[in-house]
């Protein structure tokens, strides 16, 4: 449209001058400039609230970047164990070393006045050595040399482990981790600690008290402790020390070592004493005369009743031991599923079986029992109880439902007893699932 | 605002004034449309600060009619019939816009009075700007129609 044409429609329109607009303007323009003034200064505050933020943003990334114990409180790390060592030195130039079970830690700190540094070592299965780190001495303090180890997690005794010589060459893998794999099944141990001798005449057995360990030597092994003095313990420098390291490792087959047990909970328990099993054993009540009956097996509801626990396992050793003087085997059970009880699913668990093999004259003497045996061989007695089946190595992978009972009070500890002596503690799972029925 | 003020309140009044059809309610309402202006953010786009405005006062004058319900004919109405003021020309133009509905008129004075650009317009009816480029020839068509003439 042309200007003519807007000027024609601007006359058209007809609308008057506005009367108060130079007095609006003048004041309006002191507002604007108010306004102004005041939007600069919110646009300052709050660009420097950005800034602020910002840098505050930066400096915990940082910080969690250049410190990782700062990092971990955020992130959550989940570490299962940790061996802390506190070590304090007074004097300058001193060196101290802790060894943790078989997470050998060692702590070094030189210093050249009063010190106190600690150490903090995670001995969990994601690190392969441990971290070490010290913190700033305080300076004007006195401090004397005290060294503390923890560990939660500890294998089983060793002092008083008997040594175990069999005939065939056993590997026993054996790992200390203590890493906690309880949801996953662990690898199963090869170890088979009994094998079947056919004869003992190249083994000697000790006659000790019964309050001592037992162990079966070598013939050379026993000419050499003829002249010691019992009790016989394993040395412990004898014992392998395993490295510090997350593997397994191999102990040599003539030195006992606990099975491999994943399970940080519970391990496999050491038995008090080991036997072998022989082939001409003599059945008990042949040579030793006991008045009485074997007694009849409750029936099944009865023994559910009274049952702790009930699982289903598969026999991952057997060991032959004694357990209240008489003969007993010892089963190393991987649990598969639990009936009953709170036995964690995929744990071990070590089973006192009624039965098994052990020295005639060692089970007189800790009976109070007079014996006379008409042979000159050491005889072995076998017992199966009221089950009639001794556990041997042919079971080693095979799967029973346990039912187990309660703790009489003397059991080993990490050591579990079926609710009888009979054979209905130990049932077959598909007879088990009929007895049901 | 990077606008003319003083250019700018002549505008807004102008758009007020043909709603309202009275000087004191206009410049009373343009008065008010600026201060209000000012509460709001500030755009660094004069297509956003011009729709803004007249926003504030097209809401403004909806509000002045809401409240002011009146059947009288403005005073300015009645001065505009006086024949003896008017030329034929610019009065036959006159009658012509007056013919034309109000948001017609609007759009008009908005268009080549005003100045505002096609967009804010659009954006100030809500309609395209297809849509407002056809609506604003076919008031020039009208007009002219009206007139009698090709051109106005």
């Amino acid at each position: 449209m042309k200007k003519t044409e807007k000027d024609k429609l601007k006359e058209a329109f007809n609308i008057p001058e506005p009367v108060h607009k130079e007095q609006f303007i003048s004041k309006y323009g002191d507002m604007l400039k108010k306004n102004e003034h005041k939007l600069r200064f919110s646009t300052v505050i709050r660009y420097s609230a950005y800034a602020t933020f910002a840098v505050l943003i930066i400096g915990v990334w940082g910080a969690m970047n250049v410190n990782p114990d700062f990092a971990d409180k955020f992130k959550g790390n989940d570490i299962i164990e940790s061996a802390v060592t506190t070590s304090a030195v007074i004097s300058a130039n001193t060196v101290n070393t802790t060894s943790v079970g078989t997470n050998a830690v060692s702590t070094e700190s030189t210093v050249s006045a009063e010190t106190n540094s600690e150490t903090k070592t995670n001995a969990a299965t994601t690190k392969t050595s441990p971290a070490v780190s010290s913190l700033p001495a305080p300076t004007g303090k006195s401090s004397t040399s005290k060294t503390e180890t923890t560990r939660k997690y500890t294998p089983a005794p060793t002092e008083k482990a008997p040594a175990i010589h069999t005939e065939s060459s056993v590997k026993t893998d054996t790992s200390n981790t203590s890493a906690r794999t309880t949801k996953t099944l662990p690898a199963l141990s090869t170890t088979k600690i009994i094998s079947t001798v056919t004869k003992p005449q190249t083994t000697s057995y000790r006659t000790a008290p019964a309050s001592t360990t037992r162990h079966i030597d070598t013939p050379q092994a026993a000419e050499t402790e003829a002249n010691s003095p019992p009790p016989m313990t394993v040395p412990q420098t004898t014992r392998p020390q395993p490295t510090q390291n997350n593997n397994t490792t191999t102990t040599t087959p003539a030195e006992y070592a606990p099975p491999v047990c994943a399970d940080p909970v519970r391990n496999f328990a050491v038995p008090p004493v080991i036997y072998q099993k022989d082939e001409n054993a003599v059945y008990i009540y042949d040579i030793f005369k006991f008045g009485g009956s074997a007694g009849s097996s409750p029936p099944m509801d009865n023994i559910t009743i009274d049952a702790q626990s009930i699982v289903c396992a598969e026999i991952i050793n057997v060991i032959y031991t004694q357990f209240n003087n008489k003969p007993y085997t010892q089963l190393n059970l991987l649990v598969k599923y639990s009936l009953s009880g709170n036995i964690q699913d995929y744990s071990k668990i070590s089973l006192y079986v009624r039965g098994g093999y052990m020295p005639a004259s060692e089970y007189a003497e800790l009976n109070g029992i007079d014996y006379e045996h008409e042979t000159n061989n050491e005889t072995i007695i076998y017992d199966y109880g009221e089950s009639e089946k001794i556990f041997d190595i042919s079971d080693v992978g095979s799967e029973y439902i346990f039912i187990i009972g309660y703790d009489s009070g003397n059991l080993p500890e990490n050591v579990y007893q079926t609710v009888t002596d009979s054979d209905k503690s130990v049932i077959n799972p598909d007879d088990f699932k009929n007895s049901f029925s | 605002m990077s606008l003319d003020l003083n250019e700018q309140y002549s505008k807004i009044y102008r758009y007020c004034y043909i709603r309202v059809n009275n000087r004191d309610t206009a410049e009373d309402l343009t008065q008010e449309t600026f201060l209000r202006y000012l509460e709001h953010p500030k755009y660094h786009s004069i297509d956003k600060t011009l729709n803004l405005l007249y926003t504030i006062a097209g809401n403004l004058c909806t509000d002045y009619f809401r409240s002011h319900k009146s059947d009288e004919l403005p005073e300015d109405m009645q001065s505009n019939e006086n024949i003896e003021n008017a030329v034929l020309e610019s009065y036959a133009l006159s009658q012509a816009l007056k013919s034309l509905p109000s948001e017609d008129r609007e759009i008009i004075l908005l268009r080549y009075i005003n100045d505002v650009p096609v967009g804010v317009i659009a954006d100030i009816y809500h309609i395209s700007r297809f849509a407002l480029n056809r609506r604003i020839r076919k008031i020039l068509a009208e007009l002219r129609s009206f007139m009698g003439k090709e051109e106005l």
